[in-house]
């Protein structure tokens, strides 16, 4: 458990990552995503319980970048050193050899200003660099906190394809990130937290395939419109009516569209709404987002 | 392991250009300050301020200029902490090494050390230029290098207080300014007062002045602030998140 002040801001989660697999860890802004990856690297303390990093607390972690890799966002390096001594600081202190360093900068495409001053480099550059000193050690667990925040489309498809390569060669991937397109796309498992809590521990498809499909349909007679809930519902299927649009809770549209000509009535649309990542994931979060606009 | 927490340290505190900046700025302050005050009493001597044929001794014009200098390289000693967390990069730094002791010793070690062979090297050479601007009315004393020798000592301790007092306050700005009080303010304190505090006692260490205490009383006056100030700086790490 943590809590900042009076706020709560992690409390009683408990999630196993396992490896071989790219796992998301979504949830909405001040859900507690970087508070729980501070507190895996041991740079917070919890006021209960622990977390561990193969077993053991991430401070009794012997060279523990040869371990974990860790890129948490925003910046964390001194703008006055270049890209090079920054790694190579971090290389010294777990005894990574110095060739190491210059393999992560060609690796990440920093290579070519490994020698100049972080505090020119752009965000995109300062992304790549943080995910290069991820990769330093080459550890077996790799956490990653939004790490497509800034990048280009170059960019975005680089960091896609070395999280996919490096569940591929078995490591344990933690991404966190709000982008929900893009994990949909990348990852195979998603945590989701809200409100310090965990609300899914599931493959992204049960995510996906937790948001209800749902037929829309418009009929301009309101009797009509009426009749037709009344019709679905007898067949088991929950509609919601609202401004005249009637809204089933299935995919079939083919069903609704039959029970509409059996009943005689009327059409101006008939279309389905097909689910996605952010469905699955809006439906969850709905009630547990913390900063969310007060209507008017 | 503290080799290599030491290796890495060294190495991040020589690879940023405030780390040069601040020494070049206390050698140039300490000589030009040392060199002024020596000026200065030529200048009372030809005029008739003072009697003929009186001396100074170039560790009364080096002295001060120390205490000036002094916060110049406390800044510096203040940097290789406050800067780690001005930038964020404490955050990889204690990725690297979670052990926050021993990252703050390798600190220590890196910055007392390089404090403590710029000090020598800083007063070593305003001596010498104090003693050419005098000339014949330097008095014998103290010998240069003897002189370096004390700086060196009593501003490596000093290093450590600061270390301490970043780790504690982890601003720049506040740890400057309570390095301040601690090595400047609390001189205008009445003397029987101020030679317990770390600039009373650092003076009359590097002064070699008996006045009040043996001069190496001085010493562990410092010494016990720094200890202090030390341990302080390394529980409130420890506690406190990152």
């Amino acid at each position: 458990m943590k809590t900042y002040g009076d706020r709560l801001a992690v409390d009683e989660l408990s999630v196993d990552i396992r490896p071989g697999r790219v796992t998301g860890f979504l949830g909405p802004n001040g859900a507690g995503k970087s508070t729980t990856l501070r507190l895996v690297l041991g740079l917070d303390h919890p006021e209960r319980g622990t977390a561990r990093v193969c077993g053991r607390p991430y401070g009794e972690l012997r060279d523990p970048l040869r371990v974990v890799g860790a890129h948490l966002d925003g910046r964390a390096v001194h703008p006055g050193r270049t890209a090079r001594a920054h790694l190579l600081g971090l290389a010294r202190y777990s005894r990574i050899p110095t060739e190491r360093v210059d393999q992560v900068c060609e690796l990440a495409g920093i290579a070519a200003v490994a020698r100049m001053r972080v505090g020119r480099f752009s965000l995109g550059m300062t992304q790549r660099l943080g995910v290069a000193a991820a990769l330093l050690g080459d550890p077996a667990v790799v956490l990653l906190d939004e790490p497509f925040n800034g990048l280009d489309a170059d960019g975005v498809r680089w960091v896609r394809a070395l999280l996919r390569r490096l569940a591929e060669e078995g490591r344990t991937v933690l991404v966190s990130s709000h982008l929900l397109a893009e994990m949909a796309q990348t990852a195979d498992h998603v945590v989701v937290i809200g409100r310090g809590r965990l609300l899914a521990d599931c493959s992204t498809s049960e995510l996906v395939g937790a948001a209800v499909d749902a037929v829309v349909v418009e009929a301009p007679e309101p009797a009509d419109q009426r009749r037709l809930r009344a019709a679905l519902a007898g067949r088991g299927i929950a509609v919601t009516l609202e401004a005249g649009v009637l809204r089933a809770a299935t995919g079939d549209v083919k069903l609704v569209g039959d029970c509409a000509y059996a009943e005689g009535i009327r059409l101006h649309l008939l279309a389905r709404e097909s689910r996605t990542l952010e469905d699955g994931y809006l439906r969850l979060v709905e009630d547990q987002v913390e900063f969310q606009a007060v209507p008017a | 392991m503290m080799l290599d927490a030491v290796r890495a340290e060294w190495g991040k505190t020589w690879s940023l250009r405030s780390t040069f900046l601040c020494l070049a700025g206390a050698f140039v302050l300490i000589c030009a300050t040392a060199w002024t005050l020596a000026n200065d009493f030529l200048y009372g001597l030809a005029h008739g301020d003072r009697s003929a044929g009186t001396t100074l001794a170039p560790v009364d014009a080096v002295a001060p200029a120390v205490q000036f200098g002094l916060l110049l390289i406390a800044a510096f000693v203040m940097l290789t902490v406050t800067s780690e967390y001005a930038s964020g990069s404490i955050r990889s730094t204690l990725q690297a090494e979670p052990r926050r002791w021993l990252m703050l010793a390798a600190k220590t070690v890196v910055s007392a050390s390089s404090a403590a062979v710029a000090a020598f090297v800083m007063v070593a050479a305003a001596g010498e230029l104090v003693r050419l601007t005098l000339g014949d009315h330097a008095a014998a004393g103290a010998s240069g290098p003897a002189t370096a020798a004390r700086a060196a000592l009593i501003v490596g301790v000093d290093a450590v207080l600061v270390v301490g007092l970043a780790a504690m306050v982890r601003h720049s700005v506040g740890a400057l300014a309570c390095s301040f009080v601690l090595f400047v303010a609390t001189l205008a304190l009445p003397s029987g007062v101020a030679i317990w505090a770390p600039a009373g006692a650092s003076a009359a260490f590097l002064t070699n002045d008996a006045a009040s205490y043996p001069a190496v009383v001085g010493l562990v006056v410092t010494a016990a602030w720094a200890a202090a100030i030390y341990a302080a700086g390394v529980i409130v790490l420890r506690r406190r998140d990152a």
